[in-house]
């Protein structure tokens, strides 16, 4: 396994309300791959079982490395087609996307469904999480071109899932 | 005017609204915490070790024990897994009506679904079963109906090392549920009912 990031979160997890923080961050990770309640729980659970039969850190960096190896593994278990192939592109400049009103949950959340499993991923880590390209790209195995890309074309490509679904107009 | 919000704050707002639930927050907290009473246990010093089973040993049919016990936080966590795949009910995978047609049908367990013995005399009517994990091991979560007509989980497992140090059965009430934990025939179960 690669060697997890860094982040700022404390070594002890004596206090309880720090380590369910922990966890919900962890879930919401497990979502952005799986988009389903109960495979994002599963894949948690497992990870954690992991952590703990190994002796692991509970630093969220390893967690987040854990949930996603596991998630690999089940799926390559299942044979489907996980993360295709990413060509990887120069560096972007990161989209502006318009002030626009996206206030349908239901709309938001069936787009993220369209989307694949890496790209979820990528946009949850640099939109939620705030994680710098550099630091997806450590995660992910990926070059940093190529998270930049894949970021780049994760935001039009729900962008235009959700004008088809609200039917907005204007400029985008 | 409303200030409009960009897609990364719809973003967030929709990412950061999911929360782990309680019950599997519970079910990890079990499980590490279980963890590390096992490591204090491991770095006793030896003498220690040697005075705690001295006095354990002289003290006989008490009930103290110097080092600390883990079947009640094993048998814990598995009954929390069962009263979590209870309230998830979720549809079966397998239908069958008896346990030979369930072990017929599930091929991927390391092990055949058996009748509880606990169970005979209470007339519960096989309905399906679906594949589960109790600490990544494969585990089979059967549903079962009363003669009243409520449904009832009952989970399985091959115990592992953890699950092993379960003695004694147990009973605990989770979210409404009571739920006896046990081991025979060689697994580990857990019947979850309505309390």
């Amino acid at each position: 396994m690669k060697e997890t990031l860094a982040t700022d979160v404390p070594a002890d997890w004596s206090d309880d309300a720090d380590f369910k923080d922990l966890l919900h961050a962890a879930f919401r990770y497990a979502m952005a791959l799986t988009h389903a309640v109960e495979e994002a729980e599963d894949l948690v659970h497992d990870a954690c079982v992991a952590i703990v039969r190994s002796g692991g850190s509970w630093e969220k960096g390893y967690l987040l490395t854990t949930i996603r190896n596991r998630f690999i593994d089940r799926y390559r278990r299942n044979q489907r087609i996980l993360f295709v192939p990413i060509e990887e592109g120069e560096d972007l400049p990161d989209v502006q996307l318009k002030e626009q009103d996206y206030l349908l949950s239901g709309a938001l959340d069936q787009a993220l469904g369209e989307l694949k499993a890496e790209e979820r991923e990528t946009l949850f880590l640099a939109v939620v999480e705030g994680y710098t390209a550099q630091q997806i790209a450590d995660l992910t195995s990926r070059p940093r071109g190529t998270v930049l890309s894949l970021l780049h074309r994760t935001k039009s490509k729900l962008r235009t899932l959700l004008t088809r679904r609200t039917g907005a107009e204007g400029s985008i | 005017m409303k200030p409009e919000k960009s897609l990364e704050e719809q973003l967030r707002t929709h990412y950061e609204s999911q929360r782990l639930s309680s019950s599997v927050i519970e079910e990890i907290r079990i499980l590490r915490k279980g963890s590390e009473q096992e490591r204090r246990a491991v770095r006793f010093p030896v003498r220690w070790l040697a005075i705690a089973a001295i006095i354990a040993v002289t003290i006989a049919g008490s009930a103290l024990v110097l080092l600390p016990r883990s079947d009640r936080g094993a048998a814990e966590e598995l009954a929390m897994i069962a009263a979590r795949d209870h309230n998830r009910r979720l549809a079966v995978e397998v239908h069958a009506s008896d346990y030979d047609e369930l072990r017929a049908k599930m091929a991927r367990l390391d092990f055949n679904p058996v009748m509880p013995q606990r169970a005979e005399g209470m007339s519960l009517r096989v309905v399906g079963a679906r594949y589960s994990s109790v600490g990544g091991s494969p585990a089979v979560e059967i549903k079962l109906i009363e003669p009243s007509g409520g449904i009832c989980t009952l989970i399985q497992v091959r115990p592992d090392d953890r699950l092993a140090r379960i003695g004694s059965s147990k009973q605990f009430v989770i979210d409404g549920l009571r739920i006896d934990v046990w081991k025979e025939k060689g697994l580990v179960m857990a019947l979850a009912r309505t309390a």
